[in-house]
């Protein structure tokens, strides 16, 4: 595991991210990290605090195109999170991508990949780190007649970005934010609730934390 | 609270570090005792670990049954009898231009015990589709033998004799040992498999028409 050196700022804002959380936490809102075997949340390693992620935007739909973009514009953060449109090709943190995968089961899907030498690996390190996510969205089930719409896309890019540069999840549905969508509590509140194809505060607070407190 | 477990964070890494030094430990003193003269433990030099966590995805769901009758043509209550890896994925969808991620499959065989509507033979294979890299997916995971299921299938229309399950929502879990946690937390889900608990295959049949 990386050593830092602790600054005042960096103690500052560790301080402030936790007692935030704490707050939320007191409110009775759920916790929302994706967790490894070890407990440890799942996020793209060796950035620092208060990075900037670069996104490549590959998708060939120009819906989801327009939802990825919006997704990151979404997540930013200022003061803890920066995310920006990278080149096709470039080998940047998230790469999203658009494909009719079938009949999968999932209609966004957000996979870590390691790097073992030379080698690009499915999964993460040992401290929860991975190098780079693909962001993957299934176009056979957007392309439904019921889901076949911009706020769902935006609801779906909104959840996998999250999985990719928060290391978030929220499987109880009780936190009205994009990464409740899909786990069969409020399935279809993206349809009338903005709030369900966006961040939530609460995600926003663990973002900061992250951010802030772990590399 | 699950929110709790982030402040033991920094305990869990330390705990994954002091077990990750006593294999290394392990490594070097079993060498050593092979050996007999290799090097101390702290020249050896452990390989990154490598953790396949399960991936957490978004799912479309059906909004009622009526929608997930209509994506299936079959309906059966199955078990699962064996599992094993599958032909190079070739996505159901027609509208796939090449494919665009090699995905790894399993054949999954089934043993029909009641078949609810439509025609299929009595021991059908699953077409289980997997992530890239074979990761497992968090609420739909690789099915396993003896697991029991209420499956709603359609053909795989280009791999001829094997069968899919059109959403996560046609895999409901039923009676001991079956898993499908998102299927059942969605009203769909949590109303079948509560019908078929209290009726039996009778009890599903006016729903699945």
């Amino acid at each position: 595991m990386r050593t830092r050196r602790l600054t005042p700022r960096t103690v500052a804002i560790a301080i402030a991210a936790a007692v935030t959380l704490l707050v939320s936490a007191s409110s009775a809102q759920a916790g929302h990290w994706w967790l490894d075997s070890y407990g440890q949340p799942v996020h793209l390693g060796g950035l620092g605090h208060t990075p900037t992620l670069g996104v490549e935007n590959n998708a060939t739909n120009p819906n989801v195109r327009l939802a990825i973009y919006r997704a990151m514009l979404a997540w930013q953060t200022p003061g803890y999170l920066g995310i920006i449109e990278m080149p096709t090709g470039s080998g940047t943190h998230v790469r999203a991508a658009d494909g009719y995968w079938g009949s999968t089961g999932w209609v966004g899907l957000a996979s870590p990949y390691y790097y073992n030498g030379a080698n690009v690996l499915p999964g993460i390190d040992g401290n929860g780190h991975t190098h780079h996510f693909d962001v993957s969205m299934n176009m056979t089930y957007l392309g439904m007649s019921h889901l076949n719409n911009q706020q769902y896309y935006d609801a779906v890019a909104c959840h996998e970005l999250g999985h990719s540069v928060a290391a978030l999840d929220d499987q109880t549905g009780t936190d009205p934010s994009c990464m409740a969508v899909g786990y069969g509590q409020r399935d279809y509140a993206w349809e009338t609730d903005a709030r369900f194809r966006n961040p939530s505060p609460h995600d926003r607070d663990h973002v900061a934390y992250l951010w802030a407190t772990l590399h | 609270m699950r929110v709790l477990r982030v402040s033991s964070l920094k305990a869990a890494a330390a705990t994954a570090s002091i077990a990750a030094a006593a294999a290394a430990l392990t490594v070097g003193t079993s060498d050593r005792t092979a050996e007999g003269d290799a090097a101390p433990p702290a020249a050896v030099v452990q390989p990154p670990q490598l953790v396949r966590p399960k991936l957490h995805a978004s799912f479309a769901r059906s909004r009622n049954l009526e929608e997930l009758n209509g994506l299936s043509t079959v309906v059966v209550v199955a078990r699962v009898t064996a599992v094993a890896d599958g032909p190079r994925w070739i996505s159901d969808d027609p509208r796939a231009s090449g494919e665009p991620t090699a995905l790894p499959t399993r054949d999954v065989t089934l043993a029909v015990e009641s078949r609810l509507r439509g025609r299929i033979g009595a021991e059908p294979v699953w077409s289980f589709v997997l992530p890239p890299g074979g990761l497992e997916v968090e609420g739909n995971e690789t099915p396993r033998v003896g697991e029991r299921y209420l499956l709603f299938l359609r053909e795989h229309p280009r791999m001829a004799g094997r069968w899919i399950v059109p959403l996560i929502d046609g895999r409901v879990s039923v009676g001991a040992g079956g898993r499908s946690t998102f299927a059942l937390a969605n009203g769909v889900g949590q109303r079948l498999a509560r019908e078929f608990n209290d009726g039996g295959v009778a009890g599903l049949r006016e729903d699945v028409r």
